[in-house]
């Protein structure tokens, strides 16, 4: 290979050559990405495994965080809109950690199957997430969901942090984004994160553990994953109880929260992801609404009336309206509820919905 | 910042292109530069000043050895390049090691010594570059290539990015002639540069890090795995310390080369070595033949009585194994490869076969390198005394108290990667890629690169030999 005879390239051409290189490449790496099987990440994987085998028998799922996870019974669901005369067979799909736009291609994912009885879909609703986890970032399930889409909203949720307010152009956020000034390394810094885990995810890096998984799994049953829980509805109920020093943090921030509470709407980046996903709902037949649980943050997110999706929104996040939710003792942390809190939160979850189609508020 | 990840192709990338979009060769020279220390500072940014201060230095002592003919003054200042070089070297890397074992030493003749390690980061290259650095002033003392008068002909040279972390260790004499001169784009063979680098890259990526977890899990407890473990681990690290060095090599030749720049051959075939002074001339060329110029000629080479010889191949494969890492277990690694040196040379001797008389040339010779070679790098990966002896005990002995076992059948990889290896050696894939319009060779080389991307670790691993 070293001492072979030389080839000479003309500085013109090799321009045109490294655009084809470039095109082969890319066409390679998107055919490839479109072939290989989904990607095994843990639960996520597992979970959606489960619920494509068991999809007809569903005609309500929850989608969200550790929040929605630990939090809502569909159990307790299912019986509270029965006893109001709008029966449900519901499934919880909730996963910590999922917050969007995971949960939006984790949704994706989940409609592609086309589940025939899915009416309603519940999605926790909070702004783009776009921070860094240190802890996850060199793993598969920070990975997975980088496709085009997805990472695009995200980059746009970063630019939409810049000068908010002050409708500034693409270009323009971009160049103030990338201008070296204080306060804007966070943004830069996020920016390459999430433009190298698209890299990443499109160029299939090691994605041979996912042929060798596929092929090793191929025809086997696999076993439902913890995960979904005792009952097998994917309900995790937390038991734990703050110490004095927790309870003490707790009340001072929540003071203050409700001190500082505000209604606002959510991030152009994030009316675009929820409008999208709505869209992708509706299209199969069924009808999104999005929830926001009991958390410590006042900050009532919502739609703006354009968007069309405004009036499917359950908010939770009031201390003062919900004081129940809020006393420590009925939570495990800031963000969590306790069993017997996750119990009382999704009764009265089910009884504001069952109360909306009653009114025929929800279409 | 790797060869094999993301960043590094953006940055050079972009180093690619302004280099050879600046017409003046200074330029060209000060952005490599620029681009050489930032490469280097990607890793930690302070150190950059330890290798501006050896370049300095260098260059400092080199313009003093072109201002006078008196010896003794000559030597001075020799004495004090290789000083501050070695001092250096001797500090980051080997304090710690020496203190430790001058406190084992003292508890052993019943003298216990409470001696403070520190807690000292080891430059990432620094045994590569002060090796670079300090054949730029022998040379020029011992008359083998004038003092350069430019400071940025000696930082650049030093400093070069593709070669710096880990070799290949260049010469100053073979380099800096090459920056004297402005490189013209029409004359690089960019097809074999290409190719050179997704090879390098397959070796690293593909099947290096792919061999790391397997060698790792044994060598984390050689004690608790069979003797046939043994077999397989041990032939696996040899392929994969192969893969990861030769393969970084073939990656920094390639991007020298992508520049205009030729930097020397490290590995021919050395798993086709015959015997051990063969092997030699196959394994890290450049590291064999700069302890050869500059500490085994130097010591007496092959002149004078047997074991005078003997003992100046002992020292400097003794001194070689301790340049590769501060432990026992890579000084004793020295001395098993030594030991084999010179006994082919008393066989030779006691024969009156040459070189390549048999049976140093047939299977036996082969086998006999190849094993002791094997056996040498057990010792070598071992973490400690301890595990080598078990490991060795296995290995040579087929001796183990272990249960676990790594699965012998996976040396079927082994006779696929040999198959592979062995047509390489006779030239199968030599030029076929070379053949077809470059438009076709793009196309391939992109879909090829594509591919192979499905095929590496998730996470990358650092070089094997960036450690030393």
């Amino acid at each position: 290979l070293i001492d072979s005879p030389r080839t000479r390239f003309s500085t013109g051409r090799s321009f045109l050559d490294a655009g084809i290189a470039l095109l082969a490449f890319v066409l390679v790496c998107a055919g490839l990405n479109a072939l290989l099987p989904f990607p095994e990440v843990d639960v996520v994987s597992a979970e959606l495994r489960f619920f494509k085998k068991h999809q007809d028998e569903f005609d309500t799922v929850f989608i969200g965080s550790s929040q929605t996870h630990h939090q809502i019974s569909p159990a307790i669901f299912d019986r509270i809109t029965s006893e109001a005369g709008h029966p449900t067979r519901s499934f919880n799909l909730g996963i910590n950690g999922m917050f969007p736009p995971e949960s939006g291609y984790f949704l994706e994912r989940l409609l592609s199957a086309k589940p025939r009885n899915l009416k309603w879909v519940f999605i926790e609703l909070d702004e783009l997430e776009t921070r860094r986890f240190p802890q996850a970032e060199a793993s598969r399930r920070s990975l997975y969901w980088h496709d085009w889409e997805r990472t695009s909203l995200v980059l746009q949720r970063i630019l939409d942090t810049v000068r908010p307010g002050e409708g500034l152009s693409f270009s323009r956020k971009m160049v103030e984004v990338f201008t070296p000034r204080p306060g804007r390394s966070d943004a830069r810094d996020r920016f390459f994160f999430h433009s190298g885990l698209f890299a990443k995810n499109f160029t299939n890096i090691g994605r041979k553990i996912d042929l060798a998984w596929w092929s090793s799994h191929l025809g086997k049953q696999g076993a439902p994953p913890k995960e979904l829980g005792r009952d097998g509805d994917g309900f995790v109920p937390q038991s734990r109880t703050m110490s004095a020093e927790e309870i003490i943090a707790y009340e001072t921030g929540l003071k203050d929260a409700v001190a500082s509470v505000e209604f606002r709407f959510v991030s152009p980046a994030t009316e675009q992801a929820y409008r999208q996903w709505a869209e992708e709902v509706r299209k199969i037949g069924a009808t999104p609404v999005f929830l926001v649980p009991p958390k410590a943050t006042q900050v009532k997110l919502g739609f703006p009336p354009e968007s069309g999706i405004a009036e499917n929104v359950l908010l939770f996040n009031d201390a003062v309206a919900y004081p129940q939710f809020y006393r420590h003792e009925m939570r495990v942390d800031a963000d969590h509820l306790n069993r017997v809190g996750a119990e009382e939160f999704t009764e009265l979850v089910a009884r504001k919905f069952s109360q909306l189609l009653q009114e025929q508020q929800i279409p | 910042m790797l060869f094999i990840e993301f960043r590094f192709f953006w940055f050079f990338l972009v180093v690619f292109s302004v280099y050879w979009s600046l017409r003046e060769n200074r330029s060209r020279k000060i952005w490599l530069l620029v681009c050489s220390y930032i490469f280097y500072a990607a890793w930690n940014w302070k150190f950059v000043f330890l290798l501006m201060g050896s370049s300095a230095l260098d260059y400092f002592v080199g313009t003093m050895l072109a201002r006078t003919d008196n010896p003794r003054a000559r030597r001075g200042w020799l004495m004090l390049s290789l000083g501050a070089n070695l001092g250096t070297l001797a500090f980051f890397k080997y304090f710690n090691f020496f203190i430790a074992s001058a406190a084992t030493l003292l508890a052993w003749l019943g003298l216990p010594a409470s001696l403070h390690t520190l807690n000292i980061i080891l430059p990432v290259g620094i045994s590569f570059y002060t090796f670079h650095s300090m054949s730029y002033t022998i040379d020029v003392y011992r008359g083998k290539m004038r003092a350069v008068s430019s400071f940025l002909d000696v930082a650049a040279f030093i400093g070069f990015f593709p070669q710096m972390v880990a070799g290949p260790i260049v010469r100053a004499a073979t380099f800096l002639p090459q920056l004297r001169t402005l490189r013209r784009f029409s004359d690089v063979d960019v097809r074999g540069a290409l190719v050179l680098f997704l090879t390098g890259f397959i070796k690293k990526a593909c099947i290096a890090d792919a061999l790391a977890p397997i060698v790792d899990r044994y060598f984390a407890a050689p004690g608790s795995f069979t003797a046939g473990s043994a077999w397989v681990a041990i032939t696996f690290y040899s392929i994969q310390v192969y893969c990861d060095f030769s393969g970084y090599t073939d990656m920094a030749i390639a991007a020298a080369r992508l520049l205009g720049y030729e930097l020397p051959v490290n590995f021919r075939f050395p798993f086709f070595a015959k015997s051990m002074s063969d092997f030699w001339h196959r394994w890290h060329i450049s590291l064999s033949s700069w302890l050869r110029d500059y500490l085994f000629i130097p010591l007496g080479g092959s002149r004078g009585p047997r074991w005078f010889v003997y003992r100046n191949i002992m020292i400097t494969m003794l001194l070689g194994g301790l340049w590769h890492g501060a432990a026992w277990t890579t000084v004793i690694w020295g001395g098993l490869l030594g030991l084999a040196l010179v006994v082919q040379r008393e066989w030779q001797h006691w024969t009156g076969h040459g070189e390549q008389a048999r049976p140093w040339t047939g299977w036996l010779g082969w086998a006999l390198t190849m094993y002791w070679f094997c056996l040498a790098l057990m010792v070598f990966r071992c973490l400690n005394l301890s595990d080598a002896l078990v490991a060795v005990e296995s290995f040579a002995l087929f001796r183990s108290s272990g249960a676990q076992d790594l699965g012998v059948w996976m040396l079927w990889l082994v006779v696929a990667l040999g198959i592979l290896h062995w047509m390489n050696f006779r030239g199968t894939f030599a030029n076929w890629w070379r053949r077809g319009p470059d438009p076709v060779f793009a196309a391939a080389y992109g879909c090829v690169a594509a591919t192979v991307l499905l095929f590496i670790p998730q996470h990358y691993t650092p070089f094997i030999y960036f450690q030393f």
